[in-house]
Protein backbone atom coordinates (compact mmCIF):
# COMPACT_ATOMS: atom_id res chain seq x y z
CA UNK A 1 0.00 0.00 0.00
CA UNK A 2 1.04 3.59 -0.75
CA UNK A 3 2.09 5.79 2.08
CA UNK A 4 -0.90 7.80 3.89
CA UNK A 5 -1.96 10.87 2.25
CA UNK A 6 -3.28 13.96 4.14
CA UNK A 7 -7.32 13.10 4.08
CA UNK A 8 -6.95 9.29 5.42
CA UNK A 9 -4.31 11.50 8.15
CA UNK A 10 -6.95 12.96 8.92
CA UNK A 11 -9.54 10.72 9.57
CA UNK A 12 -7.12 8.31 11.58
CA UNK A 13 -6.67 11.59 13.85
CA UNK A 14 -10.19 12.04 13.86
CA UNK A 15 -11.46 8.37 15.03
CA UNK A 16 -8.19 7.51 17.16
CA UNK A 17 -6.20 10.74 18.65
CA UNK A 18 -8.11 10.53 21.93
CA UNK A 19 -8.43 6.85 22.26
CA UNK A 20 -4.29 7.10 21.78
CA UNK A 21 -3.67 9.77 24.18
CA UNK A 22 -6.12 8.19 27.01
CA UNK A 23 -4.27 5.20 26.29
CA UNK A 24 -0.38 7.18 26.38
CA UNK A 25 -2.26 9.18 29.59
CA UNK A 26 -1.56 5.58 32.09
CA UNK A 27 2.16 6.24 31.76
CA UNK A 28 2.26 9.94 31.09
CA UNK A 29 0.59 13.27 31.90
CA UNK A 30 -1.73 14.68 29.90
CA UNK A 31 0.73 16.97 27.91
CA UNK A 32 3.69 14.64 26.93
CA UNK A 33 0.62 12.10 26.15
CA UNK A 34 -0.09 14.41 23.39
CA UNK A 35 2.97 15.01 22.00
CA UNK A 36 4.25 11.00 22.23
CA UNK A 37 0.01 10.74 20.01
CA UNK A 38 1.22 13.81 18.20
CA UNK A 39 5.07 12.00 16.84
CA UNK A 40 3.71 8.62 16.55
CA UNK A 41 1.22 10.85 13.72
CA UNK A 42 3.82 12.17 11.97
CA UNK A 43 6.14 9.48 11.99
CA UNK A 44 3.17 7.63 10.44
CA UNK A 45 3.57 9.86 7.35
CA UNK A 46 6.74 8.92 6.99
CA UNK A 47 6.30 5.72 6.10
CA UNK A 48 6.86 4.45 2.78
CA UNK A 49 4.03 1.92 2.89
CA UNK A 50 0.60 2.33 5.13
CA UNK A 51 0.52 -0.66 7.93
CA UNK A 52 -1.97 -3.39 7.24
CA UNK A 53 -3.24 -2.65 10.25
CA UNK A 54 -3.48 1.43 11.43
CA UNK A 55 -5.49 1.00 14.67
CA UNK A 56 -3.06 -1.44 15.99
CA UNK A 57 0.37 0.08 14.76
CA UNK A 58 -0.93 3.64 16.03
CA UNK A 59 -1.61 1.88 19.67
CA UNK A 60 1.88 -0.20 19.55
CA UNK A 61 3.90 2.90 18.49
CA UNK A 62 2.28 5.26 21.07
CA UNK A 63 2.77 2.03 23.82
CA UNK A 64 6.54 1.83 22.47
CA UNK A 65 7.20 5.82 22.83
CA UNK A 66 5.76 6.12 26.23
CA UNK A 67 7.55 2.93 27.77
CA UNK A 68 10.88 4.99 25.96
CA UNK A 69 9.78 8.10 27.98
CA UNK A 70 8.73 6.54 31.20
CA UNK A 71 12.24 4.61 31.11
CA UNK A 72 14.43 7.60 30.56
CA UNK A 73 14.96 8.82 34.61
CA UNK A 74 14.76 12.41 34.02
CA UNK A 75 10.92 12.20 32.51
CA UNK A 76 10.12 9.57 35.58
CA UNK A 77 11.42 11.93 37.87
CA UNK A 78 8.84 14.46 35.84
CA UNK A 79 6.25 11.46 35.84
CA UNK A 80 6.84 11.48 39.53
CA UNK A 81 5.96 15.18 40.06
CA UNK A 82 3.66 15.78 37.52
CA UNK A 83 1.39 12.46 39.56
CA UNK A 84 1.17 15.09 42.38
CA UNK A 85 -0.48 18.02 39.90
CA UNK A 86 -4.00 18.10 39.03
CA UNK A 87 -4.71 16.43 35.52
CA UNK A 88 -7.38 16.30 33.25
CA UNK A 89 -9.79 13.99 33.21
CA UNK A 90 -9.48 11.21 31.78
CA UNK A 91 -13.24 10.89 30.06
CA UNK A 92 -15.63 13.28 29.28
CA UNK A 93 -18.29 13.94 31.67
CA UNK A 94 -21.73 13.66 30.38
CA UNK A 95 -25.17 14.86 31.94
CA UNK A 96 -27.11 11.68 33.29
CA UNK A 97 -23.96 9.28 32.73
CA UNK A 98 -25.02 6.03 34.33
CA UNK A 99 -21.63 5.31 35.67
CA UNK A 100 -19.65 8.15 36.80
CA UNK A 101 -16.35 9.02 34.92
CA UNK A 102 -14.56 10.01 37.73
CA UNK A 103 -15.21 6.85 39.66
CA UNK A 104 -14.18 5.05 36.31
CA UNK A 105 -10.87 6.76 36.11
CA UNK A 106 -10.70 6.21 39.82
CA UNK A 107 -11.03 2.60 39.00
CA UNK A 108 -8.85 2.35 36.38
CA UNK A 109 -5.70 3.75 38.39
CA UNK A 110 -6.18 1.39 41.18
CA UNK A 111 -5.91 -1.73 38.61
CA UNK A 112 -2.49 -3.32 38.04
CA UNK A 113 -0.70 -1.49 35.05
CA UNK A 114 -1.11 -4.98 32.85
CA UNK A 115 -5.05 -5.32 33.30
CA UNK A 116 -5.16 -1.53 32.90
CA UNK A 117 -3.90 -1.45 29.21
CA UNK A 118 -5.83 -4.35 28.38
CA UNK A 119 -9.13 -3.07 29.25
CA UNK A 120 -7.98 0.58 27.67
CA UNK A 121 -7.02 -1.07 24.73
CA UNK A 122 -10.05 -3.85 24.24
CA UNK A 123 -12.49 -1.13 25.80
CA UNK A 124 -11.60 2.20 24.33
CA UNK A 125 -9.52 1.14 21.52
CA UNK A 126 -11.96 -1.47 20.41
CA UNK A 127 -8.85 -4.10 19.70
CA UNK A 128 -9.88 -7.55 19.10
CA UNK A 129 -7.93 -10.21 22.00
CA UNK A 130 -5.79 -11.17 19.31
CA UNK A 131 -4.60 -7.53 18.44
CA UNK A 132 -4.48 -6.74 21.75
CA UNK A 133 -1.90 -9.80 22.11
CA UNK A 134 0.20 -8.51 19.65
CA UNK A 135 -0.08 -5.24 21.14
CA UNK A 136 1.27 -6.47 24.40
CA UNK A 137 3.55 -9.15 23.36
CA UNK A 138 1.43 -12.03 25.54
CA UNK A 139 0.04 -15.14 24.51
CA UNK A 140 -4.03 -14.55 24.16
CA UNK A 141 -4.55 -16.37 26.64
CA UNK A 142 -3.27 -14.67 29.29
CA UNK A 143 -4.50 -11.36 27.57
CA UNK A 144 -7.54 -12.77 28.10
CA UNK A 145 -7.44 -14.11 31.60
CA UNK A 146 -6.44 -10.52 32.68
CA UNK A 147 -8.84 -9.10 30.58
CA UNK A 148 -11.64 -10.62 32.94
CA UNK A 149 -9.76 -10.24 35.88
CA UNK A 150 -9.64 -6.41 35.25
CA UNK A 151 -13.72 -6.48 34.49
CA UNK A 152 -14.14 -8.01 37.79
CA UNK A 153 -11.96 -6.17 39.68
CA UNK A 154 -13.25 -2.97 37.72
CA UNK A 155 -17.29 -4.51 38.90
CA UNK A 156 -16.22 -4.55 42.71
CA UNK A 157 -14.75 -1.09 42.58
CA UNK A 158 -17.63 0.25 41.02
CA UNK A 159 -20.08 -1.67 43.18
CA UNK A 160 -18.09 -0.61 46.36
CA UNK A 161 -17.81 3.29 45.28
CA UNK A 162 -21.42 2.79 44.64
CA UNK A 163 -22.24 1.49 47.52
CA UNK A 164 -20.76 4.83 49.58
CA UNK B 1 -12.32 -12.95 15.99
CA UNK B 2 -14.49 -16.31 16.06
CA UNK B 3 -11.71 -18.38 17.50
CA UNK B 4 -11.39 -15.30 20.39
CA UNK B 5 -12.53 -16.75 23.75
CA UNK B 6 -15.69 -15.39 24.63
CA UNK B 7 -17.19 -13.43 27.87
CA UNK B 8 -20.14 -14.19 29.95
CA UNK B 9 -23.19 -11.63 29.54
CA UNK B 10 -22.38 -10.18 32.90
CA UNK B 11 -18.60 -9.26 31.49
CA UNK B 12 -20.06 -7.96 28.75
CA UNK B 13 -22.46 -5.66 30.06
CA UNK B 14 -19.88 -4.33 31.99
CA UNK B 15 -17.92 -3.50 29.08
CA UNK B 16 -20.43 -1.98 27.76
CA UNK B 17 -20.90 0.52 30.16
CA UNK B 18 -17.57 1.20 30.58
CA UNK B 19 -17.64 1.71 26.48
CA UNK B 20 -19.92 3.56 26.87
CA UNK B 21 -17.87 6.56 28.62
CA UNK B 22 -16.03 9.18 25.66
CA UNK B 23 -12.15 9.32 26.46
CA UNK B 24 -11.61 13.65 27.03
CA UNK B 25 -10.60 15.43 23.92
CA UNK B 26 -6.69 15.50 23.36
CA UNK B 27 -4.99 19.13 23.27
CA UNK B 28 -3.29 18.29 19.83
CA UNK B 29 -3.39 20.68 17.23
CA UNK B 30 -4.96 19.38 14.51
CA UNK B 31 -4.22 21.82 11.68
CA UNK B 32 -0.58 22.39 13.39
CA UNK B 33 -0.82 18.60 13.18
CA UNK B 34 -1.49 18.61 9.81
CA UNK B 35 0.81 21.30 8.39
CA UNK B 36 3.75 19.92 10.20
CA UNK B 37 2.69 16.08 8.61
CA UNK B 38 2.30 18.14 4.92
CA UNK B 39 6.23 19.75 5.63
CA UNK B 40 7.58 16.18 6.61
CA UNK B 41 6.04 14.64 3.41
CA UNK B 42 7.48 17.17 1.18
CA UNK B 43 10.78 16.96 2.99
CA UNK B 44 10.55 12.82 2.16
CA UNK B 45 10.00 13.52 -1.64
CA UNK B 46 12.49 16.47 -1.89
CA UNK B 47 15.60 14.06 -0.95
CA UNK B 48 14.67 11.14 -3.27
CA UNK B 49 15.43 13.84 -6.53
CA UNK B 50 19.12 14.70 -4.81
CA UNK B 51 19.98 11.13 -4.03
CA UNK B 52 18.65 9.70 -7.07
CA UNK B 53 20.77 11.98 -9.33
CA UNK B 54 23.81 11.65 -7.21
CA UNK B 55 23.79 7.79 -7.70
CA UNK B 56 23.64 8.28 -11.50
CA UNK B 57 25.91 10.69 -11.14
CA UNK B 58 28.35 8.16 -9.00
CA UNK B 59 27.58 5.31 -11.56
CA UNK B 60 28.55 7.49 -14.53
CA UNK B 61 31.66 8.38 -12.82
CA UNK B 62 32.46 4.65 -12.18
CA UNK B 63 31.80 3.65 -15.71
CA UNK B 64 34.03 6.19 -17.50
CA UNK B 65 36.57 5.37 -14.95
CA UNK B 66 36.60 1.97 -15.62
CA UNK B 67 35.92 2.11 -19.51
CA UNK B 68 38.36 0.28 -21.39
CA UNK B 69 40.83 1.57 -23.51
CA UNK B 70 40.13 1.76 -27.31
CA UNK B 71 41.44 -1.11 -28.88
CA UNK B 72 44.00 -0.48 -31.24
CA UNK B 73 42.61 -0.81 -34.21
CA UNK B 74 44.87 -3.00 -37.45
CA UNK B 75 44.83 -1.12 -40.36
CA UNK B 76 46.04 -2.67 -43.42
CA UNK B 77 48.36 0.39 -45.14
CA UNK B 78 49.40 -0.58 -48.72
CA UNK B 79 53.36 0.33 -48.90
CA UNK B 80 55.57 0.04 -52.11
CA UNK B 81 58.83 -1.86 -52.25
CA UNK B 82 61.27 -0.07 -53.73
CA UNK B 83 63.64 -2.76 -54.24
CA UNK B 84 60.84 -4.29 -56.52
CA UNK B 85 61.12 -3.71 -59.91
CA UNK B 86 57.58 -3.97 -61.07
CA UNK B 87 56.77 -1.45 -58.39
CA UNK B 88 59.17 1.03 -60.20
CA UNK B 89 57.11 0.48 -63.30
CA UNK B 90 54.16 1.51 -61.85
CA UNK B 91 55.34 4.30 -60.58
CA UNK B 92 57.18 5.50 -63.82
CA UNK B 93 53.94 4.73 -66.07
CA UNK B 94 51.64 7.02 -63.35
CA UNK B 95 54.34 9.70 -63.56
CA UNK B 96 54.50 8.75 -67.62
CA UNK B 97 50.79 8.96 -67.62
CA UNK B 98 50.32 12.30 -65.80
CA UNK B 99 52.48 13.88 -67.90
CA UNK B 100 51.06 12.98 -70.91
CA UNK B 101 47.59 14.15 -69.18
CA UNK B 102 49.25 17.81 -68.33
CA UNK B 103 50.55 17.97 -72.30
CA UNK B 104 47.03 17.49 -73.26
CA UNK B 105 45.39 19.65 -71.39
CA UNK B 106 48.25 22.58 -71.85
CA UNK B 107 48.64 21.87 -75.78
CA UNK B 108 45.72 19.68 -77.14
CA UNK B 109 45.05 16.54 -78.33
CA UNK B 110 47.75 16.59 -80.84
CA UNK B 111 50.06 16.93 -77.97
CA UNK B 112 49.87 12.79 -77.62
CA UNK B 113 52.77 10.77 -78.39
CA UNK B 114 52.75 8.59 -81.32
CA UNK B 115 52.67 5.21 -80.81
CA UNK B 116 56.23 3.53 -82.10
CA UNK B 117 55.92 0.44 -83.69
CA UNK B 118 57.21 -2.31 -81.94
CA UNK B 119 59.86 -4.42 -83.77
CA UNK B 120 58.86 -7.74 -84.61
CA UNK B 121 61.67 -9.33 -82.53
CA UNK B 122 60.02 -7.37 -79.44
CA UNK B 123 56.59 -9.13 -78.64
CA UNK B 124 56.50 -7.81 -75.37
CA UNK B 125 53.49 -5.29 -75.11
CA UNK B 126 54.08 -1.60 -74.52
CA UNK B 127 54.30 -1.02 -70.70
CA UNK B 128 50.32 0.28 -69.22
CA UNK B 129 49.71 0.60 -66.01
CA UNK B 130 47.22 -2.31 -66.07
CA UNK B 131 50.43 -4.72 -67.43
CA UNK B 132 52.29 -3.32 -64.84
CA UNK B 133 49.89 -4.16 -61.87
CA UNK B 134 50.25 -8.12 -63.53
CA UNK B 135 46.67 -9.14 -62.06
CA UNK B 136 46.69 -12.69 -62.20
CA UNK B 137 44.02 -15.09 -63.17
CA UNK B 138 43.18 -16.87 -60.39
Amino acid sequence: MASIDPTQLSNWFQAYSDRLALYARQWLDAALADDVVQDVFLRMVSLRTQPSNIPAWLFRSVRNASLTQIRSRKRRRLHEEQRTTQQPAWFEPQPDEPISSGNVQSALELLPHEQREIVILKIWGNMTLQEVADIVEQPISTVFSRYRSALAALRRIMEKSNAK
Amino acid sequence: MQNEPQLTSVELEIEAAFGGLQPAKSFIDRDKLMFQAGQRSIHNRTWMWPITTALLTLALVFSLTLRTRPQPTERIQMTTDISNPSSQSIRQSEFSYLKIRNKVFTKGIDALPVQEQSSPANNEPLPTIMNELKFEDS
